[in-house]
Parts: structure tokens; sequence; C-alpha cells
């Protein structure tokens, strides 16, 4: 039988593991999370950067159709170039954040950057001719301008698709980052509840067994103690429970038994006195006979 | 052979189960046999023993007590007294 301390502690040992299990599972599921949404919010960032580019890169097309279109009007013209010109100084801009000090993008993704740039410059190489060569005179008409720079306007393809496809996997990677982030909370959600059901039930039956197992014997060695206090000392007192009890409830016995025995000594003394003195009645204890 | 010291170890091994009988019944025991404690010798104490047997308490287990008291004596007074206290 284990003792009233030993119960405690394993009781209270068996909670603390609980608690423990639950901080650990919360804190490293908390840790992961955290961690997968700075990567989410990350993607996004990185997703919203290439959507600027890409509509950059879309405008300077747009502007390049526009100076087409007017190729034949010099004033127009000129404002679709100064237009294709800012759009181009944008996007270079924005392909140099690749390579900043505090950049978050990955190589893999400063190598397409380098790609796209030099697709850029192809393709502003091939407008820029195109550009002084109508400028002069060269080439006139939309069709002939449009036939000339049909080369450089291939290459930029590469920046206008890679930049789409990148906006994708940008997109569908904060995705998956965000179905982990939810996939942790629903196993923080399992796992909670499952450590709480199984808190509950051991203190379920901790709470019956253990005040029944410490109070049981207790109130029993009360109960023999009370009956010897009011006389009744020939029921022998029965030992229940942990050694903390166990040894109060033998010394509790011993007391019986020695004032039991005492009892004994003093009947028959007091008889031995009668039978001396005369026939005087005696006050033997009921209990003792 | 003197054994002296005998009572307290008697005592003490039959204090564990009557407690503060334990004097009132080697007295008792002493008195049955007419010998004082310090008269008490190793040969004496196998008779000792059977007059200890009927004073103590029916309700416990008197052999087994005098079995610990036997035990705490040879013990106390090494092998000796299984000899002699068998002779006695």
């Amino acid at each position: 039988m284990l003792s009233v301390r030993s119960k405690l502690t394993i009781v209270f040992s068996i909670f603390f593991v609980v608690l423990i299990a639950q901080f650990a599972l919360v804190y490293y599921f908390s840790n992961t999370s955290a961690a997968l949404i700075s990567r989410t919010i990350q993607a996004h960032e990185q997703s919203n950067a290439l959507t600027r580019l890409a509509i950059e890169g879309q405008k300077l097309r747009r502007y390049e159709k526009e100076f087409f279109i007017y190729a034949d009007n010099p004033e127009r013209r000129a404002k679709y170039s100064s237009e294709w010109n800012d759009s181009y100084g944008k996007l270079k801009e924005g392909l140099a954040l690749f390579n900043t000090p505090r950049s978050t993008w990955s190589q893999s993704d400063k190598e397409k950057a380098q790609t796209w740039n030099k697709s850029l410059n192809a393709y502003a190489s091939g407008f820029n001719k195109v550009d002084v060569a109508v400028n002069n005179g060269f080439i006139n008409g939309t069709i002939a301008a449009n036939k000339a720079i049909q080369d450089a306007k291939n290459q930029f393809r590469v920046f206008l698709k890679g930049t789409a496809v990148e906006i994708n996997n940008k997109v569908n990677e904060a995705r998956d980052f965000s179905s982990q982030v939810e996939e942790n909370l629903a196993n923080i959600q399992k796992f909670l509840i499952a450590l709480s059901v199984v808190a509950l039930v051991i203190g379920g039956v901790l709470l019956l067994t253990i005040p029944r197992a410490i109070a049981g014997p207790i109130s029993e060695l009360t109960e023999s103690v009370v009956d010897i206090s009011k006389g009744n000392i020939s029921r022998p007192i029965t030992v229940r429970g942990g050694p903390e009890v166990k040894g109060l409830a033998e010394s509790v016995e011993r007391l019986r038994i020695a004032l039991k025995g005492l009892m004994l000594r003093m009947h028959k003394l007091q008889q031995e006195r009668n039978q001396g003195q005369g026939n005087i009645p005696s006050n033997k204890p009921k209990e003792v006979a | 052979m003197d054994i002296i010291g005998w009572r307290n170890v008697v005592a003490g091994a039959l204090a564990e189960r009557v407690g503060i009988l334990s004097d009132i019944v080697i007295d008792e025991t002493l008195e049955e046999m007419g010998v004082s404690e310090e008269e008490m010798q190793i040969r004496m104490l196998g008779v000792f023993m059977k007059h200890l047997y009927t004073k103590l308490p029916e309700e416990i287990n008197r052999r087994q007590l005098l079995f610990e008291v036997r035990n705490s004596l040879m013990k106390e007074y090494n092998l000796l007294l299984a000899r002699n206290s068998q002779k006695g």
C-alpha cells in the first residue's frame, strides 16, 4: 500500500507531466506557426513585388504599341516614348531590389531576376533602336515599326512569362504555408483536447479514489479510538491504509492491549482484595470480560 | 553467567507489542519465579520465557513475540544464550 505522501506525489507528478506536455506542444506548434506565418507574409510580399513588375512590363508593352500606332505623329510618339522610358526605369529599379542587402529573395529568385533583366535589356535595346530609326525617318508606319521590334519583343516574353509563372508560384507557396499554419492550429486543438480529456479522466479517477483512500482509514481509526475512549477495549483495531495510518493504528492497538492488560490486573487485584476483606461486590468493566 | 541489562532488552522487545505492559509483565514473571532482576542468569532465561508466555495477553501472537524476545537477547548476548537457554 502506498503512503499518502507517495499517492499525492504521484497525483501531482501526473498533473505536472500533463502541464509540461501541454506547454511543450503549444510552444512547439506556436513557434512553427510563427515561422510559417512570417514565410507566408514574405511569399505574399514577393508575389506583390512580382505583380508590380509584371504590371510595369505590360505597361511597357502598351506604351510600345501606342508608340507604333502613333508612329506618324511625332508629339504622341514622343509622349509614349517618354512613358515607356518611365516604366522601363521602374522595372530596372524593381529588378535591382532583388540584390539589396536586406533582400528576402532566394538565390534561385535572384538568378531568375538576372534572366529577366537580360530580357528587359534586350527589349530596351531593340525598342531604342526602333525609336531612333522612327525618329530619324528610317522606319515609317506602324507595320514596319512593329516588324522591326519583333525580335526584341520576343526576347521580352521571357520577362513577361517568367514573372507570371513566378507570381503563381509565390501565391501557391503562400497558400501552402497558410495550410500548414491551419494544420498546426488543428493539431494544437487536437492535442489540447486529448490532453484535457486525459487530465479530466485521471483527475476524476483520483478525485474518487484519493480522498477515500486517505480519509477512509483515518475515519476508521478515529472510530476505534473513540470506542476505546468510551471503554470498549476488547475490539482489536484492524489496520488498513498507507504506512502513516498503519503506524498510527499499530501504536493505538499497542495502547489498547496494554490498557486491557492493566485493567485485567486491576480487576484481579480488586478481586484478591475483596476476597481478603469479605464478599464485597466487584466492579469489573464489561469490556474486559 | 550474569546478563547485565537483560531487562531493557526484553522490555524493549515486548514493548513493540504490549507497550507499557512490558515492565509489569516482566515484574510479574520474576515474582512468579521468585528471583530478582539482578539474580537473573543466562541458564534461567528458558524458564523465564515459559513463565512470561503465561503472563502475556492471549489476543496477541505470544509465540511470535517470545521468538522476537529470544532473537533480541541472542543478538545482544551472542549465540551463547541459545545453547544455555535450551538447557534452562
